[in-house]
């Protein structure tokens, strides 16, 4: 009892010293060291991307000395999300803050975002038009009067297969599947069943909305019809094509439909150990495919519909100034240093494996070497031509939501594709009803 | 008689079996953590997986500890966690014993109030409790991280049916001797409730130190920031995932848990036995 006594005495006594010095010594995260001013970067990106974030930083820090970037990370795009939301509404929001792009369209709503417009005039070192097209999706705010947020860590979904397995199939492995029928026609030929147990599948892709969004585009649909009122592949049947599609390639036996609980990870990794020979994924992914397929690895543009047109969405996210930011001047010489200096965010595009974005970025000699290196990164750029987004919407996010568990529930429960997209229409239409 | 103990062994045999079984289920989990963060990147995804790591790697761990200040992070972890109970047990003891041992009007209320409150999950809050931290300007201290959880809704509850639980006569007696309520308090009831202390303190210590969203809700800064969020960090938005390094960063997180579970899992045992909650 005594010991325990003189335990608790002594972590007391820890503690409020401890409690003290941290509460007192450690604030003021607002003063800049030695008179500079302090722009705030809050970013999503951990581990290596979250490093070379991290790094792009420091080289602006170290170009000049009067301005002070700082970055912290602030969790995944959805809890970063949350957390930019409760700054705002606390008064502490950061400078500049990497938002995933289905989020951007709320905070434009509310008049969060600071039009950069007029930053760009006045400085004249860039302009609107010399963005990639294909990026600015989620860029534009009222028509294009406000120019509330550019690309940063930017996608696509890209088709990748696997070179030996395609020779050894007795395929073109120099060309990939150009139509949905040659993806099935392939996928088969490349599926093995050794002993009625499948140990190689043709194809593989998490059940996810962004390669649903590419399909339905590719057939002329929408995911969100044009008058914003309910998804816009249900009338026009394009939404069970897609999914009859989805559901032929698993029904027969050469799709290996990944888990809902992290479809994503167990897709990528049965495609790196050559479980499976193809796999639609981001281009983000191509410098990390390179290294880890022990295979030769080949890319090619999504297939599209038969009768269809090529086409996909975008993903990533973008950043953006807060218009609630305490230093939009020196935040806008951090964001033009960024776009315009070749170890602002070039640099940072070619160390991650994003698509670069602005037409500066595609001239220099650093992407035009790449390109000559490796061909795939000129192939994810080529195919932003048929970039297509249509779900700009307040409630984007919570659409998206029921679009995933629609898929899941075809694919993975193998629930009735018209029931379910009868459902889906009609909570579509309740979801997207909130925005006035 | 050898017979019978025969009988009665063959009799226990599905009891351990079921047993075993349920041990193997929690136990596989962890093992599997440990295991991942002592191998290669390549045989940490390797299909099939191995049991065994082919090679020891200990870098992981250090690549995990220089990824970001992990000093800090520990050192935040360990005020935080600490603060918190102590700061707990100061207002959960008496706040018990209140509860348990005195009569007084609107008590039943207070600790209806007290229940909804134990009721009440984090995400609900964490808007108002940040726009409060805010305009007190403490967003730059540790604080948020510790004030919201000074009461311990879960304590109060467990402490006052342990302390109900204390004989009438034993507390008649020390009145007899002139004790005071605070001596009763701490002499009397406390000791008797150590287990159930114990109990409370392990629960609080846990929810503390695996924190996650609260932590990175009310700091905008590295230096405040505990350990879960520095392992967060490990994680790729996209891309691929290090599983390697991400289970040595959970394991460094995990271990002191271990450890004070170790010291403590008997008092624990105890307590549910007497506050009849088993």
């Amino acid at each position: 009892m005594k010991m325990m006594k003189k335990i608790t005495s002594l972590l007391l006594a820890v503690v409020m010293v401890f409690g003290l010095v941290a509460c007192g010594g450690e604030a003021g995260t607002d003063t800049g060291t030695g008179g500079k001013t302090t722009v705030q970067f809050w970013h999503c990106m951990g581990s290596n991307n979250g490093d070379r974030i991290q790094q792009m930083v420091d080289r602006f820090n170290a170009s000049q000395d009067e301005i002070e970037v700082v970055a912290t990370y602030q969790g995944s795009y959805e809890e970063g999300n949350a957390k930019l939301q409760t700054a705002i509404a606390g008064g502490t929001a950061p400078d500049i803050a990497q938002i995933e792009r289905g989020f951007v369209e709320p905070y434009a709503k509310a008049e969060r975002l600071e039009d950069l417009r007029p930053y760009m005039e006045q400085s004249g070192t860039i302009s609107p038009d010399d963005f990639v097209e294909g990026l600015m999706g989620y860029s534009y705010y009222d028509g294009s009067d406000k120019l509330v947020s550019i690309p940063f860590s930017r996608s696509t979904p890209i088709f990748y297969y696997n070179k030996d397995a395609f020779r050894e199939a007795g395929l073109d492995a120099e060309k990939g599947p150009e139509t949905w029928d040659d993806v099935i026609e392939y996928a088969k030929k490349l599926t093995k069943v050794e002993n009625g147990k499948t140990v190689r599948y043709g194809i593989t892709f998490p059940v996810a909305t962004w390669y649903f969004k590419a399909n339905v585009a590719q057939l002329g649909g929408r995911t969100i019809n044009e008058d914003r009122t309910a998804v816009g592949f249900y009338e026009n049947g394009v939404g069970k094509q897609v999914l009859e599609y989805w559901t032929e390639l698993r029904d027969s036996g050469v799709y290996m439909v990944p888990p809902t609980k992290d479809g994503p990870i167990t897709a990528r990794q049965a495609f790196i150990n050559g479980e499976a020979c193809m796999f639609q994924e981001s281009t983000s992914l191509i410098g990390k495919l390179s290294e880890s397929c022990e295979f030769e690895l080949g890319a090619a543009y999504l297939p599209y519909a038969p009768g269809g047109k090529p086409a996909m969405p975008t993903g990533g996210a973008n950043i953006a100034m807060m218009a609630d930011g305490a230093n939009k001047e020196a935040a806008w010489k951090f964001l033009e240093w960024m776009l315009t200096d070749e170890e602002g965010c070039l640099q940072f595009e070619l160390e991650s494996g994003y698509l670069p974005f602005t037409k500066q970025m595609i001239e220099s000699d650093a992407i035009q070497t790449l390109w000559e290196e490796n061909p795939m990164y000129r192939i994810a750029y080529d195919q932003l031509q048929y970039a297509v987004d249509t779900e700009q919407h307040l409630y984007w996010a919570e659409l998206k939501s029921e679009i995933l568990a629609a898929e899941q529930a075809v694919m993975n429960d193998n629930a009735d594709i018209q029931e379910t997209l009868d459902k889906l229409y009609k909570r579509s239409q309740e979801i997207l009803s909130q925005e006035q | 008689m050898s017979k019978k103990k025969a009988l009665r062994m063959l009799k226990k045999t599905p009891e351990y079996l079921i047993k075993t079984i349920i041990i193997l289920i929690f136990v596989f989990p962890f093992y599997w953590m440990i295991c991942t963060a002592f191998k290669t990147y390549a045989e940490a995804i390797a299909t099939p997986p191995t049991l065994w790591p082919a090679d020891i790697v200990l870098e992981n761990f250090r690549t995990a500890w220089e990824s970001g200040p992990f000093p800090t992070y520990l050192k935040n972890s360990v005020i935080v966690t600490a603060s918190v109970i102590v700061v707990q047990f100061i207002l959960m003891v008496p706040a018990a014993y209140g509860f348990a041992r005195f009569e007084f009007k609107g008590k039943n209320l207070l600790f209806s109030i007290v229940l909804i409150a134990f009721m009440m999950p984090s995400q609900i809050v964490f808007i108002p409790v940040y726009l409060m931290m805010a305009r007190w300007d403490l967003l730059g201290t540790l604080l948020p991280q510790i004030l919201p959880f000074a009461a311990n809704a879960f304590g109060i509850f467990l402490l006052r049916q342990y302390f109900m639980q204390v004989p009438e006569e034993i507390i008649e007696a020390a009145k007899l001797d002139n004790a005071k309520e605070s001596q009763i308090m701490f002499r009397i009831m406390l000791p008797m409730a150590k287990s159930a202390m114990m109990t409370v303190a392990l629960f609080s210590f846990v929810s503390q130190w695996n924190d996650y969203f609260w932590p990175l809700v009310m700091t905008n800064d590295d230096r405040l920031r505990p350990l879960t969020v520095g392992i967060a960090m490990l994680k790729d938005a996209e891309g691929l995932v290090n599983w390697h390094v991400i289970m040595a960063g959970n394991t460094i997180l995990v271990i002191p848990i271990v450890i004070i579970y170790i010291f403590a899992s008997r008092q624990i045992v105890k307590a549910f036995v007497y506050s009849g909650i088993k």
